[in-house]
C-alpha cells in the first residue's frame, strides 16, 4: 500500500483509461497509513453519506477549504484543492518518453527551420525574376531565374558537405530541387528570345519535356509555348534528315578551295548542286520544316561566303528572306543572321522592318538595338539612334552595350566630351574593353592623344585578360589600338605587339586602318562619317 | 463535430502529441496542477493535458499563448518549406529512376514538412476551455461589491500603516509594527487597460482557433487550402 500511495495518481501508468474526470474516483485513493482507524469518525461519515444520498448532489465543502483533506487553501492557486493536497495526489511529472519526444522535436524544428530558409531563397529568386520580368527586364530575369539553379546547387552542396562532416560514409544525395516553376517561366522567356541555333532548340525542347504535362500544353494557357515547342520539333527532324548528307557535301565543295581561295578540284560539288540536294529533300518530303531547308542554303553560301569572299553577300540574303518569311511567326529564329547580313548587305530597310519586329516579340533583344543604333547613326538619323538607346537602357538596365553604342552616337555628333562621360559611367558599371575603346576613340577626335593611348591600352589589356577567362580579343579593339599607338606613341610598341599577334594568327589590319596609317584617309573620317566605325 | 474533431487530432497524430507535451511542460513550468497527463484520449481532451483552471490571469494566458506560439512557429517553419516547395516551386517527385543513384529526394522531403506543417496548424489552439479561461479573466472579471468593499479596507489600512509610520518617524517613535492577524489580504485588481489592450489580439485569436479547432474545422480549412493550392 505504502508503495501504491507513493506514486502519483494522475500519471497514466496507474489509471486506467477514462473518459472523463470523476471526481469522486479520488476520494477513496487518499493516504491510508496516514490516517488511524481510531481518527475516522464513522458516524459523522455516515450522516454525511445519507444526507448526500437523500439530496443526491455532489458532497458540499466549505469554501475556502480543500475538497479532499477539509484544510484552507491558503496561498493554494487551486480553488479546490490545498497546496499539499495538489502536490500529494494530482500532480503528473514528466516521464522519459517526454524527454525523448522534446530531443525529437528539436530536430524536427530545426529541420523545418533549414528547409524553410533554404526554400525561401529560391522561392525569393525565382519572385525577384518575377518583377523583373513583369517590367520587362527579360535578361535579369533569365539572371534570376538561373541564379535559382546555382542557389540549389549550393545548398544541397552544403548539405552534403554538413553529412559527409559527420561520416564519410554517406553518400552524395540531391535533397533540394528548384521544381518546375521556374523552369516554366525560362521556357516562357525562352519562347521571345529563341534562335536556330541547335543548342538553343534542344534545350527549350528539353525544358518543355521535363517541365509541362501533355494535357498542359494542349491548354489554352500554354499554346504558345506549343507552338513554339512544335516549330523546333519539326526544325529539328528536318534538320537531322539532311545534316548529314549536306554536310558531306559542303565539306567536300569546302575542301577543294586551297588557301588562297582557289578551286583546285573541278569535282567538288557546286553551291548549285548542293542547293538542288536541298530542294529535292523539300520535294519528296512536303512535311519537312520550310524554313530550315532554306536556313541551310544560307548556310551553304555563308560559309564559302565567310572562309573565301568568292560569293555575293547578297545571295545570302535571298535565302535568308525566303528562311524568314517562310518561319511566319516565327521568324525572329533567325533575327540574328538577319539582321548581321542586311547590316554587311547595306539593306537597311529590311533591317529596320525586321528588328523592330523581333523588338515586338521582345523587347529587350540587345542584337536588335544594336544595329538599329548603327543603322540610324549610318543614316544619320541621330535622334532616332539616341531614342533607341534609351530603350536599350530601360530593357537592359545592366547592359554594357548601351553605353558603348551611346558613345558612338555622341562622337559621331561631335560631343567628345558627353562621349568620355558615358563611357567612364559605364566603366563604373562593369569593365569591357568596348568601353574603353569607344573612349578612346573619343579622347583621340578631341585631340587628347595621350589620354587616347592611355585609354586604348586599357582596352587591349582589358580584352587580353577577359581572353583568359574564356572571352575574345574583338578585332575592332586590336585595330583601334593598333591605330592609336601608330599615331600616338613615338615607340608604337602596342602597334608592333599588336601586328605580330595578327601575324601569328593569321591575320592583318583591316583596310580603313592601313589606309589611316598611309595617310589616305584620316583618323577623323574613318570614325565620324560612312559606317563610322573600323 | 467531435468524431471530426478526434479523426483530426489522430491524422495529425506527431502534432497532437507535442502539443500535448508544451501544454504540459507549460504547465509545469508556470506550477499549474496537471491532472491527467494522457494525451490522446478519445474525447475533447485529446491533444491537450487536463489541468487545474488557474485563477491568475498571467498563468491562464501564457499555459493557452505558449503552446500556441511554439506550435504556430512549427507551423509557419514547417508547413511554409513543405508549402513553397510543393506549390511555388512546385517540385515533382522524381521520375523513375534510371541507374541514378541521386533522384532528388525534396519532394518527398516537402510532403512530409507540409504533413507536419498542417498537422501542427491543426494543433495550434488551446483547449476551448482554456481559452474562455483565459478570456473571461481578462475581460470578464469584474468585482463584486464584497470585493470592492474588501478592496477598499484594505486601502484604508495601508494609508493608515503609512501616516502611522509617518507619525511615528516624526516623534522619533519606533515604526508601530503591523499586526499579523491570519492571512495578509491582498487587493482583487480588475484586469488593466493597457493590458487588455495588449492581449486582445492574441487572446482573440486564441478564443477564435479553439473555437475552430474544436469544431475539426481548422483541419477542414488546411483541407481546402491543399486542395486549392493543388488546382491552382
Amino acid at each position: 500500500m505504502a508503495e501504491d500511495t507513493n506514486k502519483k495518481l494522475g500519471s497514466p501508468e496507474n489509471e486506467e483509461p477514462q473518459k472523463d474526470w470523476e471526481w469522486d474516483a479520488k476520494a477513496p485513493d487518499a493516504p491510508l497509513e496516514t490516517v488511524e482507524l481510531s481518527q475516522l469518525d464513522f458516524a459523522k461519515a455516515n450522516e454525511a453519506d445519507k444526507g448526500a444520498d437523500e439530496e443526491d448532489a455532489p458532497a458540499a465543502h466549505e469554501p475556502g477549504c480543500c475538497i479532499i483533506c477539509g484544510e484552507k487553501l491558503r496561498k493554494s492557486p487551486s480553488e479546490l484543492y490545498c497546496n499539499v493536497c495538489r502536490e500529494k495526489f494530482l500532480k503528473v511529472n514528466y516521464g522519459a518518453r517526454h524527454i525523448i519526444l522534446s530531443i525529437v522535436m528539436m530536430f524536427v524544428a530545426v529541420i523545418g527551420i533549414v528547409a524553410f530558409s533554404a526554400t525561401s531563397q529560391i522561392a525569393r529568386n525565382i519572385s525577384e525574376a518575377d518583377n523583373h520580368l513583369e517590367n520587362g527586364h527579360i535578361a535579369r530575369a533569365l539572371d534570376s531565374y538561373n541564379a535559382v539553379d546555382s542557389t540549389v546547387s549550393s545548398l544541397n552542396s552544403g548539405f552534403n558537405a554538413f553529412i559527409q562532416g559527420i561520416s564519410s560514409n554517406f553518400d552524395t544525395v540531391t535533397v533540394f530541387d528548384s521544381g518546375i516553376a521556374a523552369d516554366k517561366k525560362i521556357a516562357e522567356i525562352m519562347v521571345k528570345s529563341m534562335t536556330s541555333a541547335y543548342e538553343d532548340r534542344e534545350a527549350f525542347m528539353a525544358l518543355v519535356e521535363n517541365s509541362f504535362t501533355q494535357k498542359e500544353l494542349n491548354s489554352e494557357k500554354y499554346a504558345h509555348i506549343k507552338e513554339c515547342y512544335d516549330f523546333c520539333k519539326s526544325m529539328d527532324t528536318t534538320a537531322n534528315a539532311i545534316y548529314e548528307e549536306w554536310y558531306a557535301m559542303l565539306n567536300e565543295r569546302l575542301s577543294a578551295f586551297d588557301e588562297n581561295g582557289k578551286l583546285t578540284d573541278e569535282n567538288a560539288p557546286t553551291i548549285e548542286e548542293i542547293i538542288a540536294l536541298l530542294d529535292n529533300y523539300a520535294e519528296k518530303n512536303p512535311d519537312a520544316e520550310p524554313s530550315t531547308i532554306d536556313y541551310y542554303k544560307v548556310m551553304t553560301v555563308y560559309y564559302e561566303y565567310a572562309s573565301f569572299k568568292s560569293i555575293e553577300a547578297s545571295e545570302m540574303m535571298t535565302h535568308l528572306n525566303n528562311a524568314y518569311s517562310k518561319a511566319g511567326k516565327f521568324g525572329y529564329f533567325y533575327s540574328d543572321y538577319y539582321l548581321s547580313f542586311a547590316w554587311e548587305c547595306e539593306d537597311y530597310d529590311a533591317l529596320v522592318k525586321v528588328a523592330n519586329e523581333v523588338l515586338k516579340v521582345n523587347p529587350a533583344n540587345e542584337g536588335a538595338y544594336f544595329y538599329l543604333t548603327k543603322t540610324y547613326s549610318q543614316l544619320e538619323e541621330w535622334d532616332k539612334a539616341s531614342a533607341i538607346c534609351e530603350d536599350l537602357l530601360k530593357y537592359n538596365p545592366d547592359s554594357l552595350d548601351y553605353y558603348t553604342l551611346k558613345a558612338e552616337v555622341l562622337r559621331r555628333t561631335g560631343d567628345y566630351s558627353a562621349a568620355v562621360d558615358i563611357c567612364k559611367k559605364g566603366l563604373k558599371i562593369g569593365e569591357d574593353s568596348e568601353i574603353y575603346r569607344q573612349e578612346s576613340i573619343a579622347y583621340m577626335l578631341n585631340e587628347e592623344k595621350d589620354k587616347a593611348l592611355e585609354i586604348a591600352k586599357a582596352a587591349y589589356e582589358s580584352a587580353y585578360a577577359a581572353s583568359y577567362s574564356g572571352g575574345t580579343i574583338s578585332l575592332e579593339v586590336l585595330n583601334t589600338t593598333a591605330l592609336i599607338s601608330y599615331l600616338c606613341d613615338e615607340e608604337k610598341t602596342l602597334y608592333n605587339e599588336i601586328i605580330d599577334m595578327l601575324e601569328t594568327e593569321g591575320y592583318e589590319l583591316e583596310d580603313s586602318v592601313k589606309s589611316v596609317i598611309k595617310g589616305d584617309t584620316t583618323f577623323e573620317d574613318l570614325f565620324t562619317t560612312g559606317k563610322g566605325d573600323i | 463535430m467531435k468524431i471530426l474533431y478526434l479523426i483530426s487530432k489522430y491524422i495529425t497524430l506527431p502534432a497532437t502529441v507535442v502539443k500535448g507535451l508544451w501544454e504540459h511542460i507549460t504547465c509545469g513550468a508556470l506550477k499549474v496542477l496537471v491532472e491527467d497527463g494522457r494525451y490522446l484520449q478519445a474525447n475533447e481532451l485529446c491533444g491537450h493535458v487536463e489541468h487545474e483552471l488557474t485563477t491568475s490571469k498571467v498563468k491562464a494566458f501564457l499555459v493557452s499563448f505558449i503552446p500556441t506560439v511554439i506550435n504556430g512557429l512549427l507551423a509557419f517553419f514547417l508547413g511554409g518549406a513543405g508549402f513553397m516547395g510543393l506549390f511555388v516551386l512546385r517540385v515533382t517527385p522524381p521520375e523513375a529512376a534510371e541507374g541514378s543513384a541521386s533522384q532528388p529526394i525534396a519532394f518527398w522531403l516537402y510532403i512530409v514538412l507540409f504533413y507536419l506543417g498542417v498537422s501542427f496548424f491543426c494543433n495550434m489552439f488551446p483547449l476551448f476551455e482554456d481559452a474562455i479561461n483565459n478570456w473571461g479573466l481578462l475581460y470578464q472579471t469584474k468585482l463584486t461589491a464584497e470585493q470592492k468593499e474588501a478592496n477598499e479596507k484594505i486601502k484604508a489600512e495601508k494609508a493608515y500603516q503609512k501616516e502611522a509610520k509617518k507619525l511615528a518617524k516624526a516623534n522619533g517613535q519606533k515604526t508601530p509594527e503591523k499586526k499579523k492577524n491570519g492571512e495578509e489580504k491582498k487587493l482583487v485588481k480588475e484586469t488593466s487597460i493597457f493590458t487588455k489592450i495588449l492581449l486582445f489580439i492574441p487572446s482573440a485569436i486564441m478564443l477564435t482557433g479553439s473555437f475552430l479547432e474544436k469544431h475539426g474545422l481548422t483541419f477542414i480549412i488546411s483541407i481546402i487550402v491543399t486542395v486549392l493550392a493543388i488546382v491552382l
